[in-house]
């Protein structure tokens, strides 16, 4: 994963809130590393708690149990499949560009 | 410090002075001893598994007591949520383990305290859930793995425990101090308790006025003076202590059982929670018994392993697309999700008890585990028929090594040629583990005896259905006059 560094207030800053993944669909961690491969050097992840530009929901399954009662729903994203990955791949470069 | 690492947790029990016995011997380094280290390893996952951001949403949870993130293993249920999420924490271990993780039974006995506490108080006026309170803090605070012992030997199983011939069979107060009790007994079948830092117990059955000084409950330093184990034999255990790294099955994990001893132990006032209140026994026995026939929603999670294990087998062998195995694995799938849906459904269904803490329904957590005493056997069944009789048939780990076998045993169970023999032969241990090997010990026969054996159940489910409502309701149907 990307660290942070002097250009981190220019990256997009992501924070990942996984479910607890007891019966997960798919490898939750192997798609966020797509994520991060498919972004190279526009992310940065951070935790969820800190000041995220948006976060994304790892939902291991459509029950998406992930308590997201913590965040401002409008910067959350979900996953809840492999097939959601590029869609939010579409909405992560058009969040990146209104940053930049 | 809310929540330790697995190393911590290791580094802790190394602290630990047990006395521990086995095969006749004194176990003078219980961690690392080959046969009870897996065991240690599976505890140590629920330490690992909090530490992640990715299991977190189920690993852990925000103590009612202080605020802090704590592992869900000591937190007291807040609410239906919680109560869910504890379901779906078995099936996650389970499948990461696939065998017994040992740290439930603490967190079950550690609910049902905080409930009878209460409500003892509320009737003789005790002051026993400040008590158990002030101790919830110290486990929350130092993340501890707590041994829930409940079950005694319980000797002529046709007497109560004050008429048995050694009064000893059931555990019992034998001296009261101004600073404490003195206790003596035995508790059988303790699922991880050389890997736990505390040992909380609890009577077995209801009680009357002749048992009082069998109703006792307390918690105390798994090494405290007195208290001794005996580790209980499983099937193929010292294959663990061979030094391969085959015919175990499960290279990582299980589980262990103990008879625990304790000779005139003493306990101080400050960790009793129960003291000759009988009126008691059987309210804390049934809120434990409740949580823990929930708690086998960890069967789910071992299902996945051998569900998964017998269709890589089917594969590896080229019958996988066989209609018939097929079917078995929609079986197999099928019995587990059932498994799935009744820890789901106890939870939900859960309620508030006075004392804030959240309990399940008793009635679904009964039906959930009387088909946890049944649908695992019929699933190690169709894992067995998958599999093929090479499970139990097949040479060992060192006979693949041996240059003198290797090229036989190398040919004759090749199947698929782009299958290494190695993994066909890897996954078949990992079948005969999971049915009929150490991990059979919590797969199957724990499932029928553990948390109480099915007729418990039968019981539990004949006093909590309203069999006079269902009458009612086809009375009115066709038209009988309802008398009741």
């Amino acid at each position: 994963m990307s660290s942070k560094s002097a250009l981190g207030t220019r990256l997009l800053r992501i924070g990942i809130k996984y479910c607890g993944g007891c019966n997960p669909n798919y490898d939750r961690g192997a798609l966020v590393s797509k994520i991060e491969d498919q972004l190279p050097q526009q992310i940065l992840w951070v935790s969820p708690e800190e000041n995220a530009d948006l976060i994304i929901a790892v939902q291991g399954c459509p029950t998406a149990c992930a308590d997201l009662s913590p965040f401002d729903a409008s910067k959350v994203f979900q996953i809840k499949d492999e097939a959601d990955l590029q869609p939010l791949i579409k909405k992560l470069k058009s969040a990146i560009s209104q940053k930049i | 410090m809310p929540m330790i690492t697995p190393q911590q947790y290791e580094e802790s029990l190394r602290k630990l002075n047990l006395e521990v016995y086995m095969f006749g011997k004194r176990v003078e380094n219980v961690v690392d001893d080959p046969i009870i280290r897996p065991s240690m390893n599976a505890v140590a996952k629920t330490y690992e598994l909090a530490q992640r951001p990715e299991y977190q949403d189920i690993m852990v949870a925000t103590s009612h007591i202080s605020g802090n993130k704590i592992n869900r293993f000591t937190h007291i249920h807040q609410s239906t949520e919680d109560l869910v999420r504890k379901s779906k924490m078995g099936r996650l271990l389970g499948r990461h383990t696939g065998c017994c993780f040992q740290r439930c039974v603490g967190m079950d006995s550690l609910n049902a305290l905080s409930i009878v506490t209460y409500n003892i108080d509320a009737k003789h006026k005790t002051s026993y859930h400040q008590r158990f309170m002030d101790y919830l803090a110290y486990v929350q605070d130092n993340d501890l793995t707590c041994d829930g012992a409940m079950t005694d030997p319980k000797g002529d199983r046709s007497l109560p425990p004050h008429a048995q011939a050694d009064p000893d069979h059931y555990l019992h107060v034998v001296e009261e101090k101004a600073d404490g009790i003195v206790v003596r007994g035995a508790k059988a079948h303790q699922t991880g308790a050389l890997n736990s830092h505390e040992i909380i117990v609890m009577p077995t059955i209801s009680m009357k006025k002749e048992d009082e000084n069998y109703a006792v409950s307390f918690a105390l330093p798994s090494d405290a003076d007195g208290i001794l184990y005996i580790m209980g034999r499983q099937s193929c255990d010292t294959r663990k202590s061979e030094g391969g790294n085959m015919d175990q099955g499960n290279l990582i994990y299980g589980g262990h059982e103990a008879l625990v001893v304790f000779d005139n132990v003493f306990v101080p006032w400050d960790r009793v929670f129960m003291y000759k209140e009988y009126d008691f026994a059987g309210q804390l026995v049934e809120h434990f018994a409740s949580y823990h026939r929930q708690s086998y929603a960890c069967k789910v999670g071992v299902g996945d392993v051998l569900i998964g294990a017998a269709q890589t087998a089917a594969e590896y062998n080229g019958a996988s697309r066989a209609s018939h195995i097929k079917d078995k694995v929609i079986e197999m799938n099928h019995l587990n999700e059932t498994l799935f849906c009744g820890c789901i459904a106890c939870a939900s269904e859960g309620h508030k008890e006075p004392s804030g803490t959240f309990a399940v329904n008793a009635l679904l957590a009964n039906i959930h585990k009387h088909n946890v005493t049944r649908f695992p056997y019929e699933i190690s069944r169709l894992a067995q028929d998958i599999a093929g009789g090479l499970m139990v048939t097949m040479p060992s780990e060192k006979d693949l090594r041996s240059s003198e076998t290797a090229k036989w045993v190398e040919k004759y169970f090749k199947t698929n040629p782009d299958v290494a023999t190695e993994d066909r032969l890897r996954i078949l241990r990992l079948i005969e583990n999971l049915c009929l090997g150490t991990a059979a010990v919590g797969y199957l026969t724990e499932s029928m005896h553990g948390a109480g054996s099915p007729q418990a159940q039968r019981i539990m489910i004949s006093r909590l259905v309203n069999l006079k409502e269902k009458q009612k309701a086809a009375k009115m149907l066709c038209g009988i006059a309802d008398d009741s």
